[in-house]
């Protein structure tokens, strides 16, 4: 009970250094929210920099040469997805078409590329706006299974196709040796029958680059039921779904069996190695993770820096108290109580400029509460520590040496 | 009224060790105090005479020797307890509180005791009115009142300690010679018509003339024993 009312009267008395006190610890708590706040803000950034800045990636054969056209083995893909790492997925199966009975093996050049896949986005020659469908069907019929195609306009004027007509072709694969090389030859899948729904005006006059017949990737996959040809993927692209998570992703790559591309090794259309277009996210990353780090590197010294404010701020103040200490001490107040009295006044004046503190920071940053409460206990921790060591120190005087000396 | 020795040195040394060098403060002492007598210690700057007090009052405890409080040797006390109940010390610059008013600056050490607050100032009040100062005292702080006041404050809170022993280093040495005249007055008073156990350590020969018992101490030794009280100064 004494010693509550003793620091009552010694806060009330003592205004002037009381509210010195609250106004360093104040301050310093002040400097600390700001500080977090500095820290809390670049981590905020980090975690908007995946969502701002996507990673995108796609799978390519193994010199990184192309990521169109590829073999891509359909179970890779599937432990691909199975990860939860990717999301927007957009795939393409590729087979060559023939009208029946125009293909034979001496006359390669009436074959034409089929291409199944679940965007347009694959493909550079053409875009959503470039085709025009028959009534009732749209782009989502890419999503679906059913048998029904697009085609190339020039393909539709060689062969006299008209939309709405049922088109019916025989599909071949093409074949592979070990090393995914094709080779001359190809392997019949069977006889495929589709209505066209529409038509694109590809830009490049190119054969190769668009393919002439189009349909839904999943439609293509139920052409290959049924037969004993193995079906590929012919190109694959994605985007993380956590673009902070790139480096787990390409951990997961790797144990899939995903390589990195090496522009020394041969021409193969086997897809087995990733373009991840992760530059401006790691530029990006790189830098803030780098000024986090040294925002998070100052934090010892800063509340070193704190104890070190709590020891010469306590010791200047409590200094010029000596002698009212001396003569506590003198009328029998033992050493502990003095330090109990002076330790809690301090830490009641401590708690109220951290509070104080705390509460003019909200008008600057917007910490969560728990960073807040954390940076005040923190604070008090260490100042009261620095504090605690100044008490210690200035109770080791000589009563009478500082009572005996003469005013 | 009845003098029982109430504290006994024995042997008493004090040496102060320093880096450079070691000093033997008070060698050898040995003399008793009883209650109901004024005792003077007189001595010159240096001659160890606040140290001997520094170790009556238990701020400090003999490198040499032993202090006896009623038979009961300091050093197994509990020394804080001892200025709380016991003995307590007036200094020459008063030493009050100063910025409690004089009420509350005498309350104190009853305060610290466990008196309740309110229980303490009206035995303050008595202590103040005791010492000869009027109420108008009451509320004011150390630096609003004049040396006399401030050292007769002292006085009471020093008698609010309730203890039979009074130690007061150089009392007047801040007053000038009336209320030097009203504080050794005083103390006179509390000796002999309350059987308190006064010592003064001073070096102003006319307040040792006017001791019972007077010890002159030199380089730390007791040297010489004497004196009558006679209750004025010249």
């Amino acid at each position: 009970m004494f010693v509550f009312h003793a620091i009552q009267k010694n806060i009330s008395r003592h205004r002037k250094k009381s509210f010195l006190s609250v106004l360093i610890s104040c301050m310093i708590v002040l400097f600390l929210l700001l500080y977090m706040g500095n820290i809390e803000k670049n981590q905020a950034q980090l975690l908007r920099l995946g969502r701002t800045i996507p990673v995108t990636g796609s799978i390519c054969n193994i010199d990184g040469s192309q990521d169109v056209g590829l073999q891509i083995d359909f179970g890779m893909l599937k432990k691909m997805r199975d990860t939860g790492l990717i999301k927007d997925e957009v795939t393409a199966m590729e087979i060559w078409a023939a009208l029946p009975g125009t293909y034979s093996e001496s006359a390669m050049g009436i074959l034409f590329r089929f291409e199944g896949t679940n965007s347009f986005s694959i493909f550079s020659s053409f875009t959503p706006k470039d085709v025009s469908y028959i009534d009732n069907y749209d782009e989502s019929f890419l999503k679906g299974s059913e048998a029904v195609c697009i085609v190339r306009d020039r393909f539709m004027r060689e062969q006299n196709i008209k939309l709405g007509d049922e088109l019916e072709v025989e599909a071949y694969a093409p074949k592979y040796d070990d090393e995914g090389q094709t080779i001359d030859d190809f392997e019949k899948i069977g006889l495929v029958k589709m209505k066209v729904i529409g038509s694109y005006k590809s830009k490049t006059q190119s054969r190769n680059e668009a393919p002439y017949i189009i349909s839904s990737d999943k439609f293509m996959e139920s052409i290959y039921e049924g037969t004993n040809v193995k079906s590929y993927a012919s190109a694959a692209r994605f985007t993380l779904r956590n673009s902070l998570k790139i480096n787990e992703f390409k951990d997961e790559m790797e144990k899939i069996g995903f390589l990195p591309t090496n522009m020394r090794s041969g021409f193969s259309r086997v897809g087995k190695a990733l373009t991840i277009n992760d530059e401006t996210f790691i530029m990006s990353a790189t830098q803030l993770t780098e000024s986090l780090n040294m925002l998070k590197s100052f934090a010892p010294l800063i509340f070193i820096i704190v104890a070190a404010i709590g020891f010469i701020s306590s010791y200047l103040l409590m200094q010029s108290r000596q002698h009212e200490f001396a003569i506590m001490r003198s009328l029998g107040t033992g050493r502990g109580k003095c330090f109990r009295i002076i330790f809690l006044e301090s830490m009641i004046l401590a708690l109220l400029g951290s509070i104080i503190g705390a509460f003019v920071s909200g008008f600057i940053v917007n910490l969560m509460f728990k960073t807040t409460v954390t940076v005040l206990a923190v604070f008090l921790i260490f100042y009261m520590m620095g504090t605690a060591i100044a008490l210690l120190l200035l109770n080791r005087f000589s009563v009478m040496a500082v009572l005996s000396k003469t005013d | 009224m009845v003098k029982l020795s109430i504290l006994k040195a024995k042997e008493v040394s004090y040496v102060y060790k320093s880096k450079y060098q070691t000093v033997e403060a008070v060698s050898d002492v040995s003399c008793t105090f009883d209650t109901g007598k004024v005792y003077a210690i007189v001595g010159h700057s240096g001659s160890g005479k606040t140290t001997f007090l520094s170790l009556l009052a238990g701020l400090d405890l003999p490198t040499k020797g032993e202090i006896y409080l009623e038979d009961k040797p300091m050093s197994t006390l509990d020394r804080d307890k001892y200025r709380r109940n016991t003995a307590s010390v007036v200094y020459q610059s008063f030493n009050l509180f100063p910025l409690l008013t004089a009420l509350e600056n005498v309350a104190y050490p009853m305060e610290l005791k466990g008196v309740p607050t309110k229980e303490a100032k009206e035995k303050a009040k008595e202590l103040i009115s005791k010492v000869g100062l009027e109420e108008r005292i009451y509320n004011q702080l150390p630096l609003m009142m004049s040396g006399g006041e401030q050292q007769r404050v002292a006085i009471a809170r020093a008698l609010a300690v309730g203890g039979k022993i009074l130690l007061a280093d150089e009392p007047t040495g801040n007053l000038d010679t009336a209320n030097g005249n009203i504080v050794v007055e005083l103390l006179g008073k509390l000796a002999h018509d309350e059987g308190y156990a006064v010592i003064i350590i001073t070096h102003d020969m006319s307040i040792a003339d006017r001791a019972d018992v007077v010890y002159t101490m030199k380089d730390g030794k007791l040297a010489t024993k004497g004196g009558s009280f006679n209750g004025t100064t010249s």
